[in-house]
């Protein structure tokens, strides 16, 4: 059974926005759209309407005193640019209050408030909000003029050497000018590792350890007694 | 000032109270100090008694500086900017109170001595009694003097103090005042109104125009409505820090690289200062990556362990950025906002390398769960608004 929806907005496009919502749920069914309240309370004595998207600011009656004349008004969801209305919404016991623009994912939201009984849509595959590119994490360093992306899974450790550090990866290495402690700053804490005065280590690509020394890929190095307690805390 | 009433309050209770102290410790102190006057006679001991009546008997002289300095040079002459009034009155003041001291050390002292002490104690005292007019008037200015002086100085300080602490409060209700006029001058609902229907024309020809119009709704809309706000939902100044860089972004096709890392878990519970990782990352776009030519990127984590959330901030610049502008006002901002609101619970480091800026920010924030309900719900705490 639909779910049969009125759309009342005294503005062309703020209806428009509405209508493609609606129909983009097949639960819903748009009954009809009004452009302002006076028109709607005929709509409302002709035919049964289980929701209301309901604009608040319209000329002649505005959308709160037009909910008052209602005596058993249906489900209201408020659409508006205004804020301050919210209190009074709830007061009215209105489902939910939307502020313009709406996002899908936040209509969607305020149908299921309510109807909770309906099955609830996923909102994954309609309208994915802001796409975040999901990349792994990673660093620049530059090395011999250029800038070097270097994947932060790839590092397997870090030496400094005077001015200058040796990245160590799984494939290759880049050398580059900074400073040890700078090139530490730069990686998150719960992956690497100080184990030395000069080296940093790359804590998952960690194979064996003893007091003195780390094994990483088949290279040993040193932890420095300033940092075995710590190094041996972690490990 | 209601922090501590003892030293500002100006309830009567409050200012005997402190008046009292004030008094009694110097009394104290004077006991003392005339205690040790050199008698190869008398042992410390044996010289209390008589030099506990000496700081008594001097404390009216005192009493009268001290108190003609706070109550009258200070805030009729020196307050009032009579700086030549006030150097000529304070010579007065000190001169007569140095004379009432000589008065007392002349005509008062002894009779008293001689009335309470014995005999011998009083053949001690008489050895260092001077009788000479001038040289009791001299005495009286030094034990005079650093006690008016230090009254002065104290009074002096609070008046400072509390006019900082007002200024401080005028200038922030300024500032408050100045954004309610902003506010008003943008009329939300026909900004609201209008994005809402230029959203509707981008819905048909440009998936990537609505996008942006949304983004740039919730942005305006998270900054009009919620920032007023003591503290938002963590989650909410994420969203809107991935909204911003997304907005951001468009700008460089698709050169600009971007690794963001947010914290997976709930974080409607945890709740921060509005705007305060927002300048952060404004500042890698406005002073970093915008000026780059070859190969800008920008790396984001942010983690959230129990109530400390750690945040990682990478972003590439050109080597030739002088160090004064990467980091910006804005930095400096947030840095005095996380003093004033986080005192002691953050951890702010800045790196500014020469290719790359780096910021790690960790921060103590608050859990909340009975505000759990309320806080998902953006449009009524707007509504408080």
């Amino acid at each position: 059974m639909a779910i049969k929806c009125l759309i009342i907005d005294d503005e062309p496009p703020a209806r428009e926005v509405l209508k493609r919502y609606v129909e983009q749920l097949p639960m819903l069914h748009l009954s009809g759209e009004c452009s302002n309240a006076i028109q709607a309370i005929g709509m409302l004595q002709q035919q049964d309407i289980d929701l209301l998207f309901l604009d608040i600011r319209m000329p002649q009656l505005n959308g709160i005193d037009f909910l008052r004349t209602l005596n058993a008004p249906p489900k209201i969801i408020f659409t508006t640019a205004f804020a301050e209305y919210a209190v009074e919404g709830y007061e009215l016991d209105i489902a939910d209050y939307l502020m313009k623009p709406i996002r899908f994912d936040r209509f969607i939201k305020a149908v299921n408030k309510a109807f909770p009984k309906q099955p609830t849509i996923d909102t994954e595959e309609k309208f994915q909000p802001l796409e975040e590119k999901r990349t792994e994490s990673f660093v620049y360093f530059r090395a011999d003029r250029k800038m070097v992306k270097v994947l932060l899974n790839d590092i397997l450790y870090i030496e400094s050497m005077k001015d200058y550090v040796k990245v160590f990866t799984t494939h290759n290495t880049i050398i580059t000018k900074q400073s040890l402690s700078s090139v530490e700053t730069m990686l998150p804490e719960k992956r690497f590792i100080r184990t030395h005065r000069s080296f940093i280590v790359a804590i998952q690509h960690i194979s064996t350890f003893t007091n003195e020394i780390i094994e990483v890929n088949k290279t040993e190095i040193p932890i420095g007694k300033l940092y075995r307690n710590a190094v041996l805390k972690l490990l | 000032m209601t922090e501590h009433p003892f030293i500002f309050s100006n309830e009567p209770k409050y200012r005997i109270q402190r008046h009292l102290y004030f008094w009694t410790s110097w009394c104290l102190f004077q006991t003392i100090l005339y205690g040790f006057v050199h008698t190869p006679e008398t042992s410390f001991m044996d010289r209390l008694p008589s030099s506990f009546i000496d700081a008594i008997l001097y404390m009216p002289s005192h009493i009268f500086l001290s108190y003609s300095l706070m109550y009258f040079v200070i805030p009729f002459y020196i307050l009032r900017h009579k700086y030549v009034l006030s150097a000529i009155w304070i010579i007065l003041v000190i001169l007569s109170s140095a004379a009432l001291s000589a008065f007392t050390s002349l005509y008062v002292i002894n009779p008293v001595r001689s009335f309470f002490l014995s005999p011998s104690a009083m053949a001690a005292c008489a050895l260092t009694n001077n009788n000479s007019f001038f040289f009791s008037l001299m005495a009286g200015l030094r034990g005079g003097i650093s006690i008016g002086g230090m009254a002065a100085a104290i009074k002096l300080m609070k008046h400072w103090y509390t006019e900082g602490q007002r200024n401080l409060q005028l200038q922030k209700e300024n500032i408050q005042s100045q954004l309610q006029v902003l506010k008003a001058q943008v009329h939300p609902h026909f900004l609201f109104n209008t994005l809402n229907n230029i959203y509707s024309y981008t819905q048909n020809t440009s998936a990537t125009a609505s996008k942006l119009v949304m983004g740039m709704s919730d942005i305006i809309r998270y900054m009009l409505y919620e920032c007023n706000q003591p503290l938002v939902p963590l989650s909410k100044e994420l969203t809107m820090i991935s909204e911003y860089i997304n907005l951001e972004r468009i700008r460089y096709g698709n050169q600009l690289e971007l690794h963001i890392e947010l914290p997976n878990e709930d974080t409607c519970n945890t709740f921060i200062s509005p705007l305060l990782i927002i300048p952060f990352v404004e500042n890698c776009f406005k002073h970093g990556l915008s000026n780059m030519l070859e190969h800008p990127w920008l790396s984001l984590t942010v983690l959230l362990d129990g109530n400390q959330m750690t945040m990682k901030l990478l972003n590439s610049k050109p080597a030739t950025t002088n160090v004064l502008h990467a980091a910006g006002i804005g930095i400096d901002n947030v840095r005095r906002r996380l003093e004033l609101l986080y005192p002691g619970k953050y951890e702010l480091v800045i790196n500014n390398e020469e290719e790359v800026f780096i910021v790690n920010l960790k921060l103590e924030l608050e859990k909340r769960k009975d505000l759990n309900i309320l806080s998902q719900e953006p449009i009524l705490m707007a509504a408080h608004a």
